[in-house]
């Protein structure tokens, strides 16, 4: 997972001091290390090239903005990472169409989706998830690659634990539905 | 009985979750390893996604920033600035205008009453040159009179002339006022005391 080191990556505190103070080539070198791990983010919640690209834009305008109030003893990668789930967040929630935000009254016990790595045979798992519903994608992304816990997605959306929970189930259980629709596809030919 | 699908998801999130469960069944075991290989797979998506992002259109934006807490700072110093000179303004018009109102609210009390004094001076001494003494003790009465009033007149002068304070030169008509009172008393009294006798 080499696209974490990048917000796994601190910068220099003097850095952010500098930033702080309006130094134009400081805000560019942190721009430069945290654009890609914000498009990257923002490109899987979204599975949207164009919007990722806008929401970086709209993530560093919010650092530029925001820089001043930073407080120095925080962790800025984040600081800057949180601003890039909310903004992904957000785009998600004014382009997600109604009838998927309905949300889920009962919770499905699942079991399966983890006995074989029926994974294995998707070679192009960007267009599988980006089949995906946007909630489902989403919070997939948020609680197995980001670590964000059901409670915290349920915050983000302003939706209850059990519509994060079932969207996780939702999407695991479409990405499995798809991979084996494709290897039949591909035995076929 | 298995773990459910929901279990192993939780797991990896919140790994104080002590499962007694999982030491035992190989089952559970391997499905949380597989789970952990679906995030590692997970974590390769949109990798090879590749991307210019530019820091152009940011540097417009931080340059409106920069102006825009420069132009706040500058608004700031000015608005401190302005009440400081406010604040200034108004010490000096209460240092200066208190003691002038002070004053002015005294002054017309003391120059009133040496106007009235003077006034009621020259009046007494008009109706002590318009009488006639009877007889040789008024005659040294007023003679008596004149001289010490050309002593207080002296004092008068020389306070104008050294300028003494008002009230000191108010203290010294009224002085001159009571030598005159006395002096008609006196006077008065003499010339009825003569007038009986006749």
């Amino acid at each position: 997972m080499s696209e974490y080191k990048g917000f796994g990556q601190q910068i220099d505190q003097s850095l952010i001091a500098k930033a702080q103070t309006g130094d134009v080539i400081a805000m560019e070198t942190i721009y430069k290390h945290y654009a890609k791990p914000c498009y990257l983010l923002a490109l899987r919640i979204t599975a949207n090239p164009t919007a990722s690209q806008d929401i970086v834009h709209e993530v560093f305008v919010k650092v530029i903005r925001k820089v001043s109030q930073f407080k120095a003893n925080g962790n800025f990668a984040g600081w800057v990472r949180q601003i890039a789930v909310n903004e992904s967040i957000d785009f998600i929630k004014r382009n997600t169409r109604i009838h998927e935000q309905v949300e889920f009254k009962d919770e499905i016990e699942t079991t399966g989706y983890f006995e074989s790595q029926w994974w294995d045979t998707i070679k192009d798992l960007d267009k599988l998830t980006s089949r995906l519903s946007d909630n489902a994608r989403a919070v997939l992304f948020l609680h197995e690659l980001e670590g964000f816990s059901h409670k915290e997605i349920a915050a983000l959306f302003g939706k209850t634990e059990s519509f994060s929970k079932q969207s996780l189930s939702r999407a695991l259980n479409q990405l499995k539905n798809m991979s084996a629709i494709k290897e039949i596809s591909n035995a076929s030919h | 009985m298995h773990l459910t699908d929901n279990e192993i998801l939780e797991h990896l999130t919140n790994s104080n979750l002590t499962n007694a469960h999982l030491e035992e069944c190989d089952s559970c075991q391997r499905r949380l390893e597989n789970r952990s290989e679906f995030r590692t797979k997970l974590g390769q998506s949109y990798q090879s996604n590749q991307v210019q992002l530019g820091w152009e259109r940011l540097e417009e934006e931080f340059d409106k920033n920069l102006h825009g807490q420069q132009q706040q700072k500058m608004e700031s110093k000015i608005k401190k600035l302005q009440l400081g000179l406010v604040s200034l303004a108004a010490c000096l018009c209460l240092v200066v205008l208190i003691p002038l109102l002070s004053s002015n609210k005294s002054a017309p009390t003391i120059e009133s009453e040496l106007a009235l004094v003077i006034d009621e001076n020259h009046q007494l001494q008009r109706s002590v040159e318009l009488s006639t003494p009877y007889g040789s003790l008024q005659t040294v009465a007023l003679q008596t009179l004149r001289i010490q009033l050309q002593q207080i007149d002296s004092e008068i002068q020389l306070s104008y002339l050294e300028g003494l304070s008002k009230s000191e030169k108010l203290k010294l008509w009224q002085a001159r006022k009571k030598l005159l009172v006395n002096s008609i008393k006196s006077l008065n009294s003499d010339s009825s005391s003569n007038t009986k006798s006749i």
